[in-house]
């Protein structure tokens, strides 16, 4: 055991909290704060700003290589970007999935024309993306999609609907999965194709949530077309690029998000205090547990990214189930605190309101609870199907 | 940066895990082959092994090694539930550390020489007093008083009742107890997993293996998840300790309080994935349940440390 930085990790950490200190100023101070998760949907432009204001400093896509324009950052300087970035407030990243999903697929999958095309318009923060995986009826089982692409000349010809697309009405470009082999087994007939969105073809519809925010859509594509050569990997080799990146998180983001949690749960603490709450023992109690839980999530995540050259362990499968679960019981004890005005809409207490009912989504994006439980089970301890 | 066990952890891991299967089981007890707490077992541990030296500082004639180090060792003894007094010498052990003088001095040398060990934390049930040759307070003192033993739930852990009044440990010899029963936990808590997800693979019903169903599955997962949980926080806990890290008193609450959470529950959900089998006293699954019972009474209940956690976050109510 050794949980020291190096001194080259901590100069890095200083670099990255005084460009965020020198930068987060003028007009993009008031993004402090602003457009993470359940509040993805505010200052979108200002916030493409911003990514243009990074990529000038150098801090887009820093894991990546730096032959693809990143800084080959380590693990661990990735994790300690993310962590400065969390601290300083900095405005949840409108890049995030051209440079956390399709980047680093087209990285892996994707021909040098790709690569040339596509990854320095997003290491720039000139062009966004937005992932087209789920479907009305993929879901949990993902490879259902029915979205149709076929080959019509130079280009590929899509129909179909995607669902819980976030961005979809803020970005250039949309990498989804389509059916081009409808008589394959549904794995081996799906491609991952990279698909324009400003085209007569699509069309965006914002999907209201129970927050009553709008941070997702409905993608349809009405004989949209994209052209022939854009499709990662094989055609009809689609499920593996699809499983290749989901598998490109490092396990660095979680300790990033965790510096949003302990602020959230000091906030929990702050308002049991005003409340009187926290001299109740059974609340008490549950905030002593998700406070422990909070500890145990950082020392999860460094555990896991200490032996990340070691292959996938146990350990490793346990991230997504526990945070969102703490999240959950979180905006649970949030509600509780505030006794009986959990029920009225109090201004002071919208944050609260707010946690309470996006957490509700952090148990089904990403691989549900049940998802995550069948894969521990099958993949961690191998039980049987 | 690296959170885990070390190269030299990791073969000491295999050291001990290589030496159990050569002495006498939990079992062996149970069925009247051997007895829990032998001295002749000990000695042996004391002189091929030496793990009651590990925490003994090398002027005393021990490796001064850490907690980290020791909680290795006390989560294979928990895995294999082996009957020895290892943790009540270590709890002693860790008392005798914390204080200075000639006496404690010497008593630190006849550890490291094979003494086994007990500390009375509660006079009422002391882990080990019976085969202690030393006695010792909380605060590290030594004490000489009638020992009478007490049956307990789970056989395989003998206490003592000792005619003496308790004296509070300082809260570093306090949490550095607590993390290491937590150690222990947590060897145990995985065996049981493992126990359940192996019987789960070949116990066929409906036609199929019952780790197929999801039922089952979800079980074993949500296990998976308070183990690895409970891992976590014991190496920090430990970790911390050593280091004397600001956060190290809360990472022992939270230390103990998730390993003996983890290890009820697990042990709980083995007998229910076992069924009938797992309710019968041939099968192993009774022994880890009453000690996964017992160690979460011993050194204050998971709820009592999240109390204490309660007033180090929100202050004392």
């Amino acid at each position: 055991m050794n949980l020291t930085f190096s001194v080259q990790d901590e100069a890095f950490r200083d670099e990255a909290r005084t460009w965020l200190e020198a930068h987060l100023v003028g007009d993009f101070a008031k993004l402090r704060g602003r457009g993470g998760l359940g509040d993805m949907d505010a200052f979108v432009d200002e916030r493409k700003e911003w990514e243009r204001e990074l990529a000038a400093g150098g801090w887009t896509c820093i894991a990546w290589p730096e032959e693809h324009g990143g800084r080959g950052a380590s693990l661990y300087e990735e994790v300690i970007f993310l962590e400065e970035y969390a601290r300083a407030r900095a405005p949840g990243r409108a890049g995030h999935i051209g440079e956390g999903l399709l980047g680093p697929t087209v990285i892996h999958f994707g021909t040098a024309e790709q690569q040339a095309r596509f990854l320095p318009p997003i290491v720039a923060g000139t062009e966004f993306w937005c992932q087209g995986y789920s479907e009305p009826n993929a879901g949990s089982d993902l490879a259902n999609v029915k979205t149709r692409a076929e080959v019509d000349g130079d280009d590929w010809v899509i129909t179909g609907q995607k669902v819980w697309t976030s961005l979809a009405e803020d970005s250039e470009w949309c990498f989804a999965l389509c059916r081009t082999n409808a008589d394959a087994p549904k794995h081996q007939g799906i491609s991952c194709l990279l698909i324009p969105m400003d085209q007569p073809g699509i069309r965006v519809v914002p999907i209201q949530q129970i927050t009553g925010r709008s941070e997702f859509a409905e993608v349809f594509f009405d004989e949209a077309r994209t052209p022939r050569d854009h499709v990662v990997g094989p055609v009809d080799g689609g499920w593996k690029v699809a499983m290749g990146t989901l598998a490109f998180e490092r396990g660095a983001s979680t300790l990033g998000q965790q510096v949003g949690f302990v602020r959230e749960l000091e906030r929990v603490c702050e308002v049991a205090k005003q409340t009187g709450a926290a001299r109740r023992p059974l609340i008490r109690d549950r905030i002593a547990e998700l406070w422990m839980r909070l500890q145990v999530m950082r020392h999860n995540a460094l555990r896991t990214l200490s032996a990340h050259d070691t292959g996938l362990r146990r350990e490793a499968f346990v991230t997504k189930i526990y945070w969102a679960t703490w999240h959950r019981d979180l905006g649970d004890l949030a509600m509780d605190v505030l006794g009986a005005s959990a029920a009225l809409a109090e201004p002071e207490h919208a944050d609260l309101h707010a946690l309470y009912l996006w957490s509700r989504s952090d148990t089904i994006y990403a691989g549900t609870n049940q998802i995550q439980r069948n894969l521990i089970a099958r993949r961690a301890l191998g039980l049987p199907r | 940066m690296h959170f885990g066990l070390s190269e030299e952890q990791r073969q000491l891991q295999d050291a001990v895990r290589g030496f159990l299967g050569t002495v006498p089981t939990a079992r062996d007890v149970l069925e009247g082959r051997a007895t829990a707490d032998d001295p002749s077992t000990w000695q042996r541990i004391a002189s091929e092994q030496a793990w009651q030296a590990i925490l003994v500082p090398e002027e005393r004639g021990g490796f001064g090694f850490g907690l980290l180090d020791l909680g290795v060792v006390l989560e294979e003894l928990g895995r294999a539930l082996t009957p020895v007094p290892m943790l009540p010498t270590a709890f002693a052990t860790v008392a005798l550390r914390a204080g200075s003088g000639p006496a404690r001095d010497a008593a630190l040398q006849a550890i490291a020489e094979g003494a086994a060990a007990a500390c009375v934390l509660d006079p009422s049930c002391v882990p080990g007093a019976c085969a202690a040759q030393l006695l010792v307070l909380g605060d590290g003192s030594l004490v000489e008083a009638p020992v009478e033993a007490v049956p307990t739930l789970d056989s395989t852990r003998p206490a003592g009742r000792v005619a003496v009044a308790a004296v509070a440990p300082p809260p570093a010899v306090a949490a550095a107890c607590e993390a290491l029963l937590a150690a222990e936990c947590v060897g145990a808590a995985e065996a049981v997993l493992d126990m359940a997800v192996d019987y789960a693979k070949t116990r066929q019903q409906f036609g199929r293996a019952i780790g197929s169903f999801q039922a089952i599955q979800h079980k074993c997962a949500d296990v998976l998840v308070m183990v690895e949980s409970a891992r976590s926080a014991v190496l920090y806990a430990l970790w911390a300790l050593d280091a004397e890290a600001p956060d190290a008193r809360a990472a022992a609450h939270t230390a103990k309080a998730m390993a003996c959470d983890a290890f009820l529950h697990a042990a709980g959900d083995n007998i229910q994935i076992h069924g009938g089998i797992g309710f019968t006293w041939e099968h192993d699954a009774h022994l880890y349940f009453k000690r996964a019972r017992s160690s979460h009474t011993l050194l204050g209940s998971p709820a009592s440390h999240r109390a204490a956690v309660a007033d180090l976050v929100l202050g004392v109510a």
